[in-house]
C-alpha cells in the first residue's frame, strides 16, 4: 500500500529525471554528431602463400646433457601455430596525431611466451601502453629488447608468473628470448590509437577516425610492406585493400 | 688443413635437395690480450700482447623429422681447420623416447655446453679443469720425468676442452631425469683425434635431474683406457688396457631472473706404470662461475677454479705429482648488439708448492654470432 507522501516523492522523482532529460539532451546529440563526425577505413588483407603456421630448425646440439627443454632431441621442424592475425598489423599515420596526447588502455596488451613462440608477433600498442609478459611454457624465457625506443631485460622466470614494461617513446621495439634464439616479436609503438590487427580472414576496420589525410601502412611479419595516402571524410568509409 | 669429412659433404648434398633442411650459423671472435711475461702455461704469447681471432661455423642439417646431421667447424689463428662436432643423431628410435648419435661430439662429461664458445662463454678462457695441462701425459712416463713436467703444461688435461671425441652415445629423458651412456675411442682426460689408440673404449655415463626450473644437478663417471697401443714397452710386460682413468663429477646449474650460477666438481684417478711399480695418481678440480645482469646489455662475471694433485714418493719424499693451481677471473660484458658482445677480463693464476709464476692476464675479446 503505497501512501499519499510516497506518491508525492515519486511524481517529484520522475520530474527530475525528465529536468535531467532535457538538460543532457544538446549534450546526447553532440555526442551523436562527433561519432558521426568520423570516418571509417576497411579493406580486406590478403596475403599470398602465408602458411598458418611457420616452420623452423631447432636443434639443440649440446641438449644431450641435460632434461631436454623443448621435448623432443631433434626439435628438427618446430611448428608454431602463429595466425595472420598475429603478424599484421594496419596503422594510419597522420601530422594531426602529433601534437596529440592519447590516453593508454588500461587493461595491458598481452606479448605470450608459447610454445617457444611470441605471440602474438607484432604488437601495436599507442605510446605510453604496459604491455605484460606472462611465460605459459614450462620452461624459463628471458625476454629482452636493445631497441632505442625502450631497452629493458626482464631476466629468467617459470611458468605463470609475468613481468610488466611501460612503453614511452613511440618506435619499433625489437623482442627477443636470450635463451631461445628463434624467438621474436615485434612491439610498434604509435602515436594514435588508429590501428588494428586484422581478423584470420583479413578483414579490418578502424571507425571513428577524425577527418583528415593520412598515410595508412601495411605492417606483416617484421616490417611494413606497404604504405598508401588516403583522405577520410566524416561519416564516410574508406576502402584500402593490401596485397602482399 | 684436414679434409672435409664425409658428413660435411652430406650436409652440402642436402642442402642441394630442395626437400631438406640445412641451416647454417656461426660465430667470429676477436681478441687482444696481454699476459705477464714468464714461462707458465697459462702466459700466452710468451707474455708479449697480441692479437687472434676465431670462427665457429654450425651446420644442421635435417634428413627427416627424426635424423639430422650435425657439424661444427673451426678455424682460429693458426688457420688450421678443426672439426669438433660431426654427427649423426637419431631421435625417438622405434617411439620408444630413446635417441641415439653417433659421429664425433662433445661426450656427456661436465656441464661446459655451449659456454665453450666465446658469445656464450661469460669470461675469456675456460675454467682450469678444461683447460689446464697436468704434467701426466698419455705415455709411459718414468718417476724422475713426472717431477720434472710439474708446472710445464705438457700433460694431459683433467677434461680435454670439454671433450670432442668420437663415440657413440644414446640417451633421452625419464621424466625430468635425463640419462646419457656412451662410448668414446679416448678419454675424457686425452680425447682421440682419430681412430681407437688402444683395444678398450671409454665408458660412459651421466645423469641429470632438473628438481625446478632453472635448477640441474647432475652427476657422471667415465672409465677407460688412456695409453695407446703404439709399441712404447710397458713396464713389466702389461698391456694398455691395464692402465685406466677412471673419473666422476658433479655439477649443477642454477639460474633466476638475472642471475646464472655455474659449477663442477671433478675427481679423476689414472693408474699409472711407473718403473719399479703401479702408481695411483689422482687430482680433485673444480670451478665455480656467476653472472649478473646489471641492466640490460650490461653484465659482469667471475670464476674460482682449482686443481688439487695427490702425493706420490718421489725418492723417499712425499711430493704432489703437479702443482696445486687456483684461478680467479673476472670480467665485464656489454652487448652491443642482440648478437654482438664486448669482454673485458683479468684473470689471475696462482700456483701453490712452488715459486708462483706471473701469469696472470688481461684481454678484450669481441664476440659475433650470425
Amino acid at each position: 500500500m503505497t501512501s499519499l507522501t510516497d506518491n508525492r516523492l515519486m511524481t517529484r522523482s520522475w520530474r527530475i529525471v525528465l529536468l535531467g532529460c532535457l538538460l543532457m539532451a544538446p549534450v546526447s546529440a553532440l555526442c551523436a554528431q562527433g561519432l558521426k563526425s568520423g570516418g571509417e577505413v576497411k579493406g580486406k588483407v590478403v596475403v599470398a602463400g602465408a602458411a598458418d603456421t611457420e616452420r623452423y630448425m631447432s636443434i639443440d646440439r649440446y641438449g644431450t646433457h641435460r632434461p631436454s627443454v623443448t621435448g623432443s632431441q631433434t626439435s628438427t621442424a618446430h611448428v608454431s601455430a602463429v595466425r595472420l592475425s598475429e603478424k599484421v598489423v594496419v596503422f594510419l599515420e597522420g601530422k594531426s596525431f602529433k601534437a596529440r596526447r592519447f590516453t593508454p588502455p588500461l587493461v595491458h596488451p598481452v606479448l605470450d611466451q608459447k610454445d617457444l613462440t611470441f605471440h602474438p608477433q607484432v604488437l601495436p600498442i599507442v605510446v605510453g601502453t604496459t604491455v605484460d609478459f606472462p611465460n605459459r611454457d614450462n620452461l624459463f624465457h628471458n625476454v629482452f629488447s636493445y631497441s632505442q625506443p625502450r631497452e629493458f631485460d626482464l631476466g629468467r622466470y617459470p611458468i605463470g608468473e609475468s613481468r610488466s614494461v611501460q612503453f614511452d617513446e613511440t618506435g619499433i621495439v625489437r623482442v627477443y628470448c636470450d635463451i631461445h634464439a628463434q624467438m621474436n616479436a615485434t612491439i610498434l609503438v604509435l602515436d594514435n590509437p588508429y590501428f588494428v590487427m586484422p581478423t584470420d580472414d583479413g578483414t579490418y576496420s578502424i571507425k571513428d577516425v577524425p577527418e583528415g589525410s593520412y598515410t595508412i601502412k601495411f605492417w606483416y611479419g617484421r616490417e611494413v610492406v606497404e604504405s598508401r595516402e588516403i583522405s577520410v571524410k566524416n561519416g564516410e568509409v574508406v576502402t584500402v585493400n593490401f596485397t602482399h | 688443413m684436414k679434409k672435409p669429412p664425409l658428413i660435411l659433404v652430406m650436409l652440402i648434398a642436402l642442402g642441394l635437395n630442395a626437400d631438406s633442411q640445412v641451416q647454417w650459423s656461426g660465430q667470429v671472435s676477436a681478441f687482444g690480450l696481454k699476459s705477464d711475461r714468464s714461462p707458465a702455461q697459462r702466459v700466452l704469447n710468451g707474455g708479449d700482447p697480441t692479437l687472434g681471432w676465431r670462427l665457429d661455423l654450425f651446420l644442421d642439417g635435417r634428413v627427416t623429422d627424426d635424423i639430422v646431421a650435425l657439424a661444427n667447424v673451426r678455424v682460429s689463428g693458426n688457420e688450421y681447420l678443426y672439426f669438433d662436432y660431426v654427427a649423426l643423431r637419431f631421435a625417438d628410435i622405434a617411439g620408444l623416447g630413446i635417441n641415439f648419435q653417433i659421429g664425433k661430439f662433445d661426450m656427456p662429461f661436465g656441464n661446459l655446453d655451449e659456454r665453450r664458445f666465446p658469445t656464450e662463454n661469460f669470461l675469456f678462457g675456460l675454467p682450469l679443469i678444461y683447460e689446464y695441462r697436468t704434467s701426466l701425459p698419455n705415455t709411459v712416463i718414468t718417476r724422475a720425468d713426472l717431477l720434472n713436467n710439474r708446472g710445464r703444461g705438457i700433460g694431459m688435461r683433467l677434461i680435454d676442452l670439454g671433450v670432442y671425441d668420437i663415440g657413440a652415445m644414446v640417451f633421452g629423458d625419464l621424466g625430468d631425469l635425463h640419462y646419457a651412456l656412451a662410448v668414446s675411442n679416448g678419454t675424457i682426460s686425452s680425447a682421440s683425434g682419430g681412430q681407437n689408440d688402444n683395444k678398450d673404449f671409454s665408458k660412459i655415463v651421466r645423469l641429470a635431474y632438473t628438481p625446478m626450473m632453472g635448477l640441474t644437478l647432475a652427476a657422471a663417471g667415465a672409465m677407460g683406457a688412456y695409453l695407446p697401443n703404439d709399441g712404447t714397452p710397458i713396464p713389466r710386460t702389461k698391456a694398455p688396457e691395464d692402465y685406466l682413468q677412471k673419473i666422476g663429477e658433479v655439477d649443477l646449474e642454477f639460474s633466476r631472473g638475472h642471475f646464472l650460477l655455474n659449477g663442477e666438481v671433478v675427481y679423476s684417478e689414472w693408474m699409472v706404470p711407473l718403473e719399479n711399480q703401479d702408481a695411483r695418481l689422482s687430482v680433485m678440480g673444480y670451478y665455480g662461475e656467476a653472472k649478473y645482469t646489471w641492466f640490460p646489455r650490461f653484465f659482469t662475471a667471475a670464476r674460482v677454479s682449482g686443481l688439487r694433485f695427490s702425493q706420490l714418493d718421489f725418492s723417499g719424499v712425499q711430493r704432489r705429482w703437479d702443482y696445486d693451481v687456483f684461478e680467479i677471473e673476472g670480467g665485464i660484458g656489454v652487448h652491443l648488439d642482440r648478437n654482438a658482445l664486448v669482454k673485458v677480463v683479468r684473470r689471475h693464476t696462482k700456483t701453490l708448492g712452488t715459486t708462483d709464476p706471473h701469469d696472470d692476464l688481461t684481454a678484450i675479446q669481441f664476440a659475433v654470432a650470425f
